[in-house]
């Protein structure tokens, strides 16, 4: 079963993100910060980490440069999933080193879809 | 933006209905930011989270005028924080109080009907709202 680390600081985001890839055979591990999620990363492989931009203690952008900067799981597909969604803001992370942006809100079935493209 | 496909799941429903249930909750964090935005003890950081979350959240639950809404004023209410000028500070904060009624009122409404406030979009400080949005977005 791959596994999918979700940071989201939004509980009823991340409660929909992991009803939703539970149901498409994932399992997803959720961190409410970026420095949460760095800790679950150095401790679980996985197969692909979804980053909010904006959380406490640590947010999306510092984990994404942290986790492209760490041999260990540099090369983990990072896609990032949020509501400061401009392209301004999409461009940045991309720069950054993420694979895919989504915007929120978001269709559960279009996040899956792109989940599973980006752990095939 | 509305997660259709999943409105006959009974996991879903009880999704929904718990995203529901924290309107109140957020409610009560608006009340708690007061409307005294003169004073030095201000802070609107609450008050933006409270939109920039609902504007993430509702709209996957299928509550999209509730989230349409929320990222007006997300937006609105960040840039007129951070306007660099003190007179454009003053100027949009004035209009604080409009914009704390306006969420709270939409989620009421929300957690009254359990239905997305749609006739919302066409309440004037709505469209207010969003041409100020756009203009925002032509700006940047």
């Amino acid at each position: 079963m791959k596994r999918v680390l979700v940071a989201e600081d939004e509980e009823h985001i991340a409660k929909l993100i992991t009803f939703k890839l539970a149901k498409e055979g994932f399992d997803v591990i959720c961190a409410r910060d970026g420095q949460e999620a760095l800790n679950l990363l150095a401790k679980d492989s996985c197969a692909l980490v979804i980053l909010d931009l904006m959380m406490p203690v640590m947010d999306g952008s510092e984990a994404l440069k942290r986790i492209r900067s760490d041999g260990a799981y540099a090369a983990t597909p990072v896609l990032i999933l949020s509501a400061k969604g401009g392209q301004k803001e999409e461009t940045a992370v991309l720069a950054l080193g993420a694979n895919r942006f989504l915007r929120k809100p978001f269709d559960p079935s279009e996040l899956a879809r792109v989940v599973k493209e980006m752990t095939a | 933006m509305s997660g259709s496909s999943l409105h006959d799941d009974p996991e879903f429903a009880a999704l929904k209905a718990e995203f529901l249930a924290s309107l109140a909750e957020r409610r009560q964090g608006l009340a708690d930011c007061g409307d005294f935005w003169l004073t030095p003890a201000f802070d609107p950081r609450p008050f933006i989270a409270v939109a920039h979350k609902l504007a993430g959240s509702a709209g996957s639950y299928g509550f999209d005028s509730l989230s349409r809404i929320s990222g007006w004023i997300d937006r609105v209410a960040r840039a007129a924080v951070e306007d660099p000028l003190f007179a454009g500070r003053i100027h949009a904060l004035s209009r604080w109080p409009e914009w704390r009624a306006l969420l709270d009122e939409i989620m009421l409404e929300t957690i009254s009907t359990g239905r997305d406030p749609v006739d919302y979009e066409s309440d004037p400080r709505a469209t207010r709202l969003k041409a100020e949005d756009e203009s925002l977005s032509t700006k940047s």
